[in-house]
């Protein structure tokens, strides 16, 4: 069995990002970057279905440049096996790293793609359910629980809707994004980190495997929320009610 | 190509606050388009919802229903949709961010190629080829601007940032008949448990009533609390020590050691505010503290705090609240 | 018979003994070696697939430990009952071995050089017996101690206590078989006890023979073989036996005691980049990863339990016990696969909190702590951390604090406050080393604020590093994360490197041991000092004046990394007693503290079993009546407070500098 995981690479999560001067784009200069937490847990959601089958193979995936290399092999040193590298150039909207991704499945055919429900920069959470209708199969979003069928041609899923908790089962191949509940994933230490620079990644450009079409979304400013005052000692209840309810806080 | 459509996901009973809001959204695309806006809802209860919405400001309501829409799955849903779009042409294709179009929107994006955005805040401008949103990045802490550039795009909304529009003349209802084989051969669906919580998850929650050891435990604050939360539409959080006295369950630690929360409120009561507290909600978009320790560290972190006694205080507060929302 | 018999002072060996006993005490005595020597070449084969460790002890510092702690059995004593009873049995076998030993030496001696008796004669005869007397009797109250010590229950918890009490009885019947033999000789040899009357030497023999006085000589010639029998035929057994069981330790716990690494519980042993880059191997998986000299150590085991009575962890229910882990690695295969499973599981490895009282307080010096660190290693190397472990490690390497703090506000506690950095003030007399709990703890930060008004008040010339300051790493090494501790060390080695100060001042003993003891390996050596040392020195050089109060009634938590890891005991007690604090002092305190339960990483874990370790520190820090709680570490208070109100008790927790803070004097208006 094969197991495609999709990560991005995200500002390490306790990162405090600010506005770079002219409010265009982001200063990332002293921050440091991780997997995206959400692709972690698919990361490790991957590794577990291998655990279990005793034999797959994990290759994971992501679009972008050199610097992206390094949550690759994060994720390798977790245990995945092997890693591809999109090397996009120029910022990319979700729909050219979808098609992009879906060369990459079309290639490897894998089984089931594992991704995280979001990423927690932009926060869009669109890329994994492009790629899957971009492939036309099927997909189960926001999962809790994985479970692959004895056969191993199916996947039942447990998804966290608004309404409650929802069971899907799925065919393979499909698609699955992760939530917050499915796993805790494992470490990834030094050692591992050691062995996974031994594995291989496999660096492709984006127009070797599609045409991915014109960047058509793209964000072109931002804005700091409005910067906290300094908190009040307020002097009653009621001023307190007065106060939420003003701000439309509740 | 200056009109708006809205989809809304129609299950059975009313239509939900968030639908309201999604049409109000819809409208705003609509005016900033210089178009109208039609509504088309989907699934078993879009003939009984159909009505209600006609009266909401839309050009026109379009149903579909049928045996494949009886229950929602992303690709039924997406599949609808691009099948109703075929023909009609359309400048903004909207819905309100839930569950649903988290997964079938950018699907339906895929299917359709056309650009998305997810869960704006606001609408900035839509002109023929430009479609501007502000959007929120990096768990809420900063506003992007957000450009697509496409003949049609799609565009879902936070509904808790959008009125719902009021009442107005009834719309034409048309109703739709979807086509066969929407479903993918590949997806079944097993079942749905229903969420046993009356309350919102921690996790997911807008406001958060966190208590602490000045509660003194369950026969005396924290009924008090409890209340305040259902008043709120809260979840109830605690702190490692209310956790550890055995008065709430382990579930709803917040901090280093617990759950790490952000939600719009986080009201901290009878609680210090140990950094081991902190790391866990220091993220909180407003904090309100109410302790009558003035000292009390939470008080340096909180937007507005009040000292008092919370045996007054919240039942005061609860009381107050519940007269406001009438 | 002959009065001629008693011309000679001594006594016939093997008396009675007929050649067929002899022969069948040769032979079993063979046997018993055989075995024996076999035991301790397979351990010692076991040993020796472990990794190569240097040894690099001089002969006179081994002879002199061994002086100390085998010969004197200087640790031994610390516990009061069982002290006596193993010191006892110890001086007691010691000097009836030697005892046999010189009757082997007369008899085969004298065999060989043809003559009837060589040394064993006269007053030497006679001395040596009424020695054997003394320390037989020794051997036996030590024996009847440590059952009735059993038989009572309390703290000790042997593994396995039938064989643990098989092997008293075991040597009880060998002493009193010894003794009866004895008896029986002097009430039958050579014509009956009035011919010898210089046997009174031995005392107890006599007084046997007496009781037996009227009794046939053929009767007590055929018991007398009978009780010898027995005697011999236990004692090969014993000697048979010692490889196999805790006896053992008469072994390989001197070897343990004579060869040991002198290092401080609280200064962990690097590992090489290099070599886990080149092996791929990291931490303790198997047994064969331990070094040879640790695998020694774990065979010197005497299954005491005194690790497993003073740990904080064993002793409010945790699953790990020290000594456990020890056996475990002693008794497993050389060849499995793995030590790590459901003995060995990751929530006895993740529930110890380091404090050291483990190692603190073994007998014959095992390194538990090294142990358990080795393989929380192998855990962090499979990723097995999980959880807000995870969360902190990662926070620590990322943000350089564990609660995940942005790094440009470590400094924020200092605004306002008039507190130079080391570029405005370029070479102080101490750089004040602020620690992540004290810049970013609400708490802990009021205890830096005390420190810079004493600093202030003292006129020291000090200086904090800033924004540039970060975590030691001390968290993530506890926690078995070498490759962050490296990375956070180096970067904090560059930085203190490039400073130039007289001594670094904390407040935090956890950032003490890192830098004091963990630094120098990796080339950063400064003097450090924990600010109780320097409250203490600024008061009695005379250049912090306090005001004088009516005492409170005060008690002490010690800090692990402080007094147990650091030897610092003496100056925070001084420092508060200048503070106005009448120090009364817990059972467990200064080096035998018991630990507030947040070490080792624990401070990130959660404490889901058995009691909460904190409250059963604050439950024993009560009985002191205490107004005052005073600690020296920011973790300690944490742990402390959340003890404290877990109980809403109105007693208070503070610093030592915050209590002193509180005595300066007021500044002239």
């Amino acid at each position: 069995m094969k197991l495609l995981v999709t990560l991005k690479r995200t500002p390490q999560r306790d990162a405090r990002i600010r506005i770079a001067e002219g409010g265009d784009s982001l200063d990332l200069d002293n921050i440091q970057f991780e997997v995206n937490p959400f692709d972690e847990l698919a990361v490790e959601e991957a590794l577990r279905i291998r655990e279990t089958l005793g034999e797959a193979e994990v290759v994971v995936v992501t679009v972008g440049g050199e610097e992206s290399q390094q949550q690759l092999v994060s994720a390798m040193a977790m245990g995945a096996d092997r890693a591809v590298r999109i090397d996009g150039g120029g910022t990319l909207d979700s729909l050219q790293i979808a098609r992009a991704l879906a060369a990459v499945a079309a290639r490897e055919e894998p089984d089931l793609v594992l991704s995280g429900k979001l990423a927690v920069d932009d926060e869009c959470g669109q890329v994994p359910a492009m790629l899957a209708g971009l492939l036309g199969w099927p997909q189960a979003n926001q999962a809790s629980s994985i479970e692959l069928s004895a056969d191993g041609a199916s996947v039942t899923v447990v998804c966290e809707v608004d309404a409650g908790l929802e069971t899907l089962r799925l065919d393979l191949p499909a698609l699955v994004t992760a939530d917050l509940r499915l796993n805790e994933p494992r470490y990834a230490s030094l050692p591992g980190i050691m062995k996974a620079k031994k594995k291989p990644v496999e660096v492709l450009a984006i127009e070797e495997l599609c045409d991915p079409g014109a960047t058509r979304s793209r964000v072109t400013g931002f804005r700091a929320l409005q910067e906290k005052p300094p908190g009040a000692i307020l002097g009653s209840v009621d001023e307190l009610a007065e106060v939420l309810v003003e701000k439309k806080l509740i | 190509m200056t009109d708006t459509l809205i989809v809304i996901q129609a299950a059975s009973g009313e239509l939900g606050k968030s639908d309201l809001s999604a049409v109000g959204f819809g409208l705003e695309l609509a005016s900033a388009a210089g178009g109208q806006l039609d509504l088309l809802l989907l699934g078993p209860g879009a003939e009984a919802q159909a009505g209600p919405a006609a009266a909401l400001g839309a050009r026109q309501v379009f149903t579909m229903g049928g045996a494949e829409l009886e229950t929602y799955t992303a690709e039924v849903f997406a599949g609808a949709t691009a099948f109703f779009l075929e023909g009609r042409s359309y400048r903004c294709v909207g819905a309100a961010t839930n569950s649903a179009s988290r997964e079938y929107f950018p699907r339906l994006a895929a299917v359709l190629d056309a650009p998305m955005a997810s869960d704006v805040l606001e609408v900035e401008s839509v002109d023929p080829d430009r479609a501007v949103f502000t959007r929120a990045v990096f768990v809420g802490n900063l506003l992007a601007t957000v450009e697509l550039e496409a003949p049609r795009v799609l565009v879902t909304c936070r509904a808790s940032e959008f009125e719902p529009p009021p009442s107005s003349e009834a719309a034409p209802i048309e109703a739709v008949d979807a086509p066969g084989g929407l479903a993918h051969p590949g997806k079944a669906f097993v079942g749905i448990e229903a969420a046993t919580s009356d309350r919102p998850d921690l996790k997911e929650a807008d406001i958060i009533v966190s208590v602490g050891r000045g509660t003194r435990g369950p026969e005396e604050g924290i009924p008090l609390c409890e209340r305040l939360a259902d008043v709120l539409d809260a979840a109830l959080g605690a702190t490692r020590a209310v956790v550890d006295a055995g008065w709430m369950a382990n579930e709803f630690q917040i901090g280093q050691t617990g759950k790490i929360v952000a939600p719009e409120v986080y009201i901290a009561i009878g609680l210090s505010g140990s950094i081991q507290h902190l790391a866990g909600m220091r993220n909180s978009r407003t904090i309100v503290a109410i302790n009558k320790d003035p000292e009390a560290p939470i008080f340096e972190v909180a937007d507005f705090g009040l000292v008092a006694d919370l045996f007054d205080a919240v039942p005061e507060l609860t009381a107050a609240l519940e007269k406001r929302s009438g | 018979m002959s009065p001629l018999i008693a011309a000679v002072v001594t006594r016939e060996i093997l008396w009675n003994v007929p050649s067929w006993a002899r022969a069948l005490m040769y032979l079993l005595f063979l046997a018993a070696l055989a075995v024996c020597v076999l035991g301790i070449v397979r351990k010692v084969r076991a040993w020796r697939k472990g990794r190569e460790s240097g040894v690099s002890v001089s002969a006179a510092k081994a002879l002199g430990r061994l002086w100390r702690d085998a010969i004197l059995q200087a640790r031994i004593w610390r516990s009061g009952a069982a002290g006596l009873s193993h010191a006892l049995v110890f001086w007691g076998f010691v000097v009836l071995f030697i005892g046999t030993c010189i009757v082997a030496l007369e008899d085969y001696g004298g065999w060989l050089l043809g003559r009837e008796h060589l040394f064993f004669t006269g007053n030497f005869y006679l001395g040596v017996s009424f020695a054997l007397e003394v320390f037989g009797i020794f051997f036996l109250v030590g024996l009847v101690l440590a059952l009735a010590r059993r038989k009572a229950g309390g703290g000790f918890r042997p593994l396995n206590r039938r064989i643990d009490i098989a092997l008293l009885w075991l040597f009880l019947v060998i002493g009193l078989s010894g003794f009866v033999t004895e008896g029986l000789r002097i009430a039958a040899a050579g014509g009956g006890m009035e011919e010898h009357p210089y046997e009174r030497w031995s005392f107890v023999g006599w007084g046997l023979a007496v009781c037996l006085r009227g009794v046939e000589p053929a009767l007590l010639e055929l018991c007398h073989l009978a009780v010898w029998l027995l005697h011999m035929v236990l004692s090969m057994s014993f000697i048979a036996l010692i490889p196999y069981c805790k006896l053992r330790h008469i072994f390989f716990a001197p070897l343990n005691i004579a060869l040991r690494e002198d290092r401080k519980a609280g200064r962990y042993e690097g590992v090489s980049l290099e070599e886990v880059e080149e092996t791929g191997r990291y931490g303790v998986a198997t047994k064969a990863d331990f070094t040879r000299r640790q695998l020694l150590s774990f065979d010197a085991c005497t299954e005491c339990a005194r690790c497993q009575t003073v740990c904080p962890a064993t002793t409010t229910g945790k699953p790990l016990s020290p000594m456990k882990v020890v056996l475990d690695i002693a008794g497993a295969e050389a060849s499995a696969d793995s030590l790590h499973g459901e003995e060995i599981s990751p929530d006895v490895l993740w529930a110890c909190t380091s404090c050291g009282a483990c190692v603190e307080e073994c007998p014959v010096y095992i390194d538990q702590l090294g142990a358990i660190v080795d393989l929380r290693r192998h855990l962090v190397a499979e990723g097995e951390i999980r959880g807000s472990a995870q969360g902190a490690l990662r926070s620590v390497g990322a943000a350089g604090n564990p609660w995940g703090m942005p790094r440009e506000e470590r400094a924020s506690w200092s605004e306002g406050l008039d507190v130079p950095t080391i570029e405005e003030e370029p070479s102080p007399e101490v750089l004040f080393w602020i620690g992540c709990a004290g810049s970013y703890d609400r708490r802990s930060r009021k205890v830096t604020e005390a420190m810079v008004r004493i600093l202030k008040a003292a006129g020291v010339r000090f200086a904090i590093l800033g924004k540039s300051e970060c975590c030691t790493g001390d968290p993530a090494r506890r926690m078995g994360d070498e490759f962050t501790y490296t990375e956070l060390a180096g970067t904090n080695i560059e930085t203190l490197s490039a400073a130039s100060f007289e001594r670094i001042l904390t407040t935090c003993p956890h950032c003490f041991n890192a830098i004091a003891n963990e630094y120098p390996d990796l080339g950063g050596d400064y003097e450090v000092v924990h600010h109780s040392e320097f409250i203490e020195e600024l008061i009695s050089t005379g250049r912090l004046e306090l005001d004088e109060v009516a005492p409170i009634r005060g008690t002490l938590h010690d800090p692990c990394y402080l007094a147990r890891q650091n030897d610092v005991v003496e100056a925070p007690r001084s420092a508060l007693r200048s503070a106005g604090l009448e120090v009364v002092e817990p059972e467990q305190s200064g080096k035998e503290g018991f630990c507030c339960g947040a070490g080792g990483g624990r401070m990130w874990m959660e404490e889901d079993t058995g009691e909460r370790i904190n409250s059963e520190r604050w439950r024993q820090l009560q009985e002191t009546e205490p107004e005052t709680v005073a600690v020296g570490c920011p973790f300690c208070m944490t742990m402390m407070t959340d003890a404290r109100d877990s109980v809403d008790s109105p007693v208070e927790v503070k610093d030592i500098a915050e209590l002193v803070a509180e005595r300066l004097p007021a500044s002239p208006s």
